[in-house]
């Protein structure tokens, strides 16, 4: 089951765009929005979430449609946003108190649990808080209301790497009922190496593609060899190809086929998700 | 049970936790009827992808060295109390098989292995 | 929806202060004029909208807003809603300005605010707003500086008119026009805020 469909998402922004994007949340588990910036990945979820607003497409959420029941969805949506929009001015504890009426299942429990353990005093004005702290005080917000859906946009981008492995053990704690679903852009995909389920890839306001993590993992391979290997046939395998003195690397999308290729004269890997994002976004013929 | 899992390997992440599972059920650790963890507070104590676990379990399933219930969790199976000892058998048997190899290559006469195995097994008795 | 408006007398009480200044200082300096207590009403209600709406950049309240379960109707309702207090407030000022110089120098030519009067700063005022919000919601990506210069122009617009308009008459229909036209602004505004991208 998809908690968020999407639809033939068109967005024109300028000279940039989304075109006819497609694809699906599934329910229970963590899908990571992957891609470069300015890929669209923030004009995404902002559009999942309606705060920007689409040319044309369909958007549901729940099942619902977007925008029309925006207030019930939203009330079940946790979102973590890429900048702190909150009062500068105002304390933690007063902040808190502008933003949690307007939920009906609001823990306040919970919430101080949060302060505490991310150790934010709640008496400290925002403005006086460093970015890690705002992105932890957005956390405590959006977890402090009942909700099945989590969204965070680029929330590690400004995280200490302590911080980030504790992030990724509270949302892996977050999905153990199988009953809550993330999604959560980034571009520091190491975060997602590890603990994602699905990844969707984002390129220039289009979708490379939406799947099983593992999957991805699987059927592309990082290729290093020898320059000698590298043909006009041979090249057509690579998604991108990164040329050195010494050697080069490239990306292929089929496994198989380039194990059957290069086989035993090269070396064949695993490639990371940046490794994928790299190559991909790159294209063929990159010249060290 | 301790599940660890190597980034620098070359197995995927799947296989090396189906092999170690496999290997603490077949070496007796894990015991007919355990309980396992679940898919998802083993992937939350691996930080990996539920997909992952859940690959290794149903594989698990697969060789018939575990069953899932649903709403229950997954169980060392314990039906297969003979087919557990093929296992070990065969594995024993590739050992010997090693060992026998190893012993050639090394220009240990069958003699000084089977005496050497006598020793072995008699320390064996003594520290029981 | 409550909240909302709630949210922003919150926010306003931080540069109360501030406010009181304009909203009591300036105004005593027209109290003179026959007619004064035009200007008297309707420049704290300029004053504080002015402020409601420049928080709202300031904070970059419709980003955070957009993102909370709320209707984006409900948000423009929650600014005309405060759109109609501040009109309120602004008629009791000047009523409590005019019999505070009354009290104070009972010599003094101004004369106690009469209900037409009332009425007619109560109508004004939601004209102002009418014209002024569905602006601000129009231009607020160009900021402040562009919003306050449309904004100034509007009141002296709408004060220019108000002293052409004798007193007493078309008080009523006055103030159902201006009614009216707080409506039909409302909804203009909704239809712009509903479009927009944050």
């Amino acid at each position: 089951m998809n908690v968020i469909e999407i639809r033939n998402l068109h967005k024109q922004y300028g000279s940039f765009s989304l075109q006819d994007v497609s694809f699906g949340v599934k329910q229970g588990f963590i899908t990571g929005l992957i891609g470069p910036n300015g890929s669209g990945k923030s004009t995404l979820i902002k559009m999942i979430m309606n705060i920007v607003v689409p040319d044309s497409g369909e958007i549901a959420v729940f099942g619902q449609k977007m925008p029309d029941c925006e207030k019930e969805i939203k009330q079940r949506i946790a979102f973590v946003p890429d900048e702190s929009y909150y009062y500068e001015d105002l304390t933690i504890a007063e902040m808190k108190r502008i933003i949690a009426p307007f939920y009906k299942r609001w823990s306040e429990d919970v919430f101080q649990g949060y302060l505490e353990q991310f150790e934010l005093p709640a008496n400290k004005k925002i403005k006086d808080l460093s970015k890690g702290m705002k992105m932890k005080f957005s956390l405590a917000l959006a977890l402090s209301h009942e909700t099945d859906l989590l969204i965070m946009d680029e929330p590690t981008a400004g995280l200490d790497p302590v911080f980030r492995r504790e992030l990724l053990d509270i949302l892996a704690g977050l999905i153990l009922d199988e009953q809550k679903s993330i999604l959560f852009s980034t571009h520091i995909t190491t975060d997602l190496d590890r603990i994602a389920d699905y990844i969707t890839f984002l390129n220039r306001g289009q979708i490379v593609f939406s799947e099983a993590k593992d999957n991805v993992l699987e059927r592309y391979v990082l290729v290093k060899g020898n320059k000698e290997l590298l043909d006009r046939d041979t090249s057509q395998l690579f998604v991108g190809i990164r040329e050195t003195g010494v050697g080069f690397e490239g990306l292929a999308a089929n496994r198989s086929e380039a194990a059957s290729q290069f086989g035993a004269h090269a070396v064949l890997e695993t490639p990371s998700l940046e490794d994928i994002m790299f190559f991909t976004v790159k294209g063929g013929g990159i010249r060290a | 049970m301790n599940i660890l899992i190597s980034n620098a390997s070359a197995d995927p992440i799947y296989l090396q936790i189906k092999n170690q599972i496999k290997a603490s059920i077949l070496n007796g650790e894990l015991t007919p009827g355990q309980s396992l963890p679940s898919i998802r507070q083993l992937a939350k104590d691996l930080q990996i992808s539920v997909i992952t676990t859940k690959r290794a379990y149903e594989e698990l399933e697969k060789e018939g060295l575990i069953d899932s219930v649903v709403g229950k969790g997954s169980f060392v199976s314990g039906a297969n109390q003979a087919f557990i000892r093929e296992q070990r058998l065969r594995q024993w048997e590739e050992k010997l098989i090693e060992v026998t190899q190893e012993s050639k290559a090394l220009g240990i006469s069958l003699a000084e292995l089977i005496a050497h195995l006598r020793m072995l097994y008699q320390e064996e008795e003594e520290n029981r | 929806m409550l909240n909302l408006i709630i949210k922003d007398l919150l926010v306003m009480r931080k540069s109360l202060l501030f406010l009181l200044m304009y909203i009591i200082i300036l105004p005593l300096s027209f109290i003179h004029l026959s007619g004064g207590f035009l200007p008297v009403g309707l420049f704290p209600v300029a004053v504080m909208l002015m402020n409601s709406t420049s928080n709202d950049l300031k904070n970059k309240n419709h980003v955070l807003l957009s993102s909370l379960p709320i209707r984006r109707k409900h948000i423009v309702a929650a600014k005309y809603l405060g759109a109609l207090f501040y009109s309120l407030v602004g008629v009791v000022i000047a009523f409590v300005t005019s019999m505070v110089t009354r009290l104070a120098m009972p010599q003094t030519e101004v004369a106690w605010m009469s209900v037409g009067q009332a009425v007619m700063l109560l109508s004004l005022a939601l004209i102002f707003s009418s014209l002024y919000l569905p602006i601000f919601y129009w231009l607020s990506d160009q900021g402040m500086q562009t919003v306050n210069i449309v904004m100034t122009i509007i009141l002296f617009i709408t004060l220019s008119i108000s002293f052409q308009i004798p007193v007493y008459t078309g008080s009523v229909l006055l103030l159902l026009a201006a009614i009216l036209l707080f409506l039909l602004s409302y909804f203009t505004a909704v239809r712009i805020f509903s479009r927009k991208d944050f």
